[in-house]
């Protein structure tokens, strides 16, 4: 199985989504052929050659977004609703990026892939200065991506796609609970409503039986 | 209360969470960037993109919590 991974890392948020999504690539090189678009790699005309020859079943896009776009490196647009969503055909997709579920992932389900996972608002989280060069020793992003990292863990796995969103979801709670108890970090508590946010944001689109 | 004023409460009990964070936490908000507590404080009174947005968020969050406790 052929799962495309795109890591753009041209500034300090998508930089931590990179990283964080680099725990994904380890645990995915066990499951099948990973092809990691990470930095400059992460252009469109790489990507749409990569989509069309091996075809991939699993696409994990990190980066920029906005209601009809998902952007690679430089905030190039990747795929663009109503110019080469088709390439997502048969494909199961996971978007970390902003707003990119509200439309592009009813569309691009609509012209025929088979499930699209992402967020239909922006996709936010909390760094600590003190972490910014250590971002996956960042406890309080941990839980943003840990939560968010669970959709491409679970479907790597063989869950089908309501199965990891449902993990996702509980993960979120989890981090909730715990980010409102007594043992969390110190100002946890005032963060919480961010991690709501993404929780709440989160949608997919598409055959929810649908599995790599 | 009018319109008014209740915007104006919703917007200083957001302002009076948003102080409680950290100041060595920032907010990513996708491309709009990072923010501390003081910067989220400032674009909510401005009400600009990233102010409404913080808002919303806050919102959404308080109301889940009426939801669930009454």
């Amino acid at each position: 199985m052929d799962i495309l991974i795109t890591r753009p890392d041209h500034d300090d948020t998508v930089t931590y989504l990179s990283l964080w999504a680099g725990e994904i690539v380890k645990r995915a090189k066990c499951s099948g052929n990973v092809f990691d678009y990470a930095g400059k790699k992460a252009n469109k005309k790489e990507i749409e050659k990569l989509l069309k020859k091996r075809n991939p079943r699993f696409v994990f896009f990190n980066g920029h977004g906005n209601e009809k776009t998902i952007f690679g490196q430089g905030d190039q647009p990747l795929i663009k609703e109503g110019e080469n969503e088709e390439l997502l055909t048969s494909k199961i997709v996971y978007s970390r990026a902003c707003n990119s579920a509200k439309s592009l992932g009813k569309s691009a389900c609509e012209n025929g892939a088979d499930a699209y996972i992402g967020y239909k608002g922006e996709f936010t989280f909390f760094t600590d200065t003190s972490s910014e060069c250590t971002p996956l020793r960042d406890k309080f992003a941990e839980p943003f991506f840990k939560s968010s990292n669970e959709i491409a863990e679970s479907l790597i796995k063989g869950n089908t796609v309501s199965e990891a969103y449902d993990k996702s979801q509980a993960t979120f709670d989890k981090w909730i609970g715990k980010f409102s108890s007594s043992g969390a970090p110190v100002g946890s508590e005032t963060i919480i409503w961010a991690l709501y946010a993404d929780k709440e944001n989160q949608i997919f689109h598409g055959n929810k039986g649908a599995a790599l | 209360m009018t319109s008014k004023e209740l915007q104006q409460k919703i917007m200083d009990l957001v302002v009076s969470r948003l102080m409680a964070i950290p100041p060595n936490l920032k907010l990513s908000i996708g491309s709009y960037g990072s923010f501390n507590n003081e910067e989220l404080v400032q674009h909510v009174k401005e009400n600009d993109e990233v102010g409404r947005s913080v808002l919303n968020m806050q919102m959404s969050y308080l109301t889940s919590l009426k939801k669930r406790y009454g």
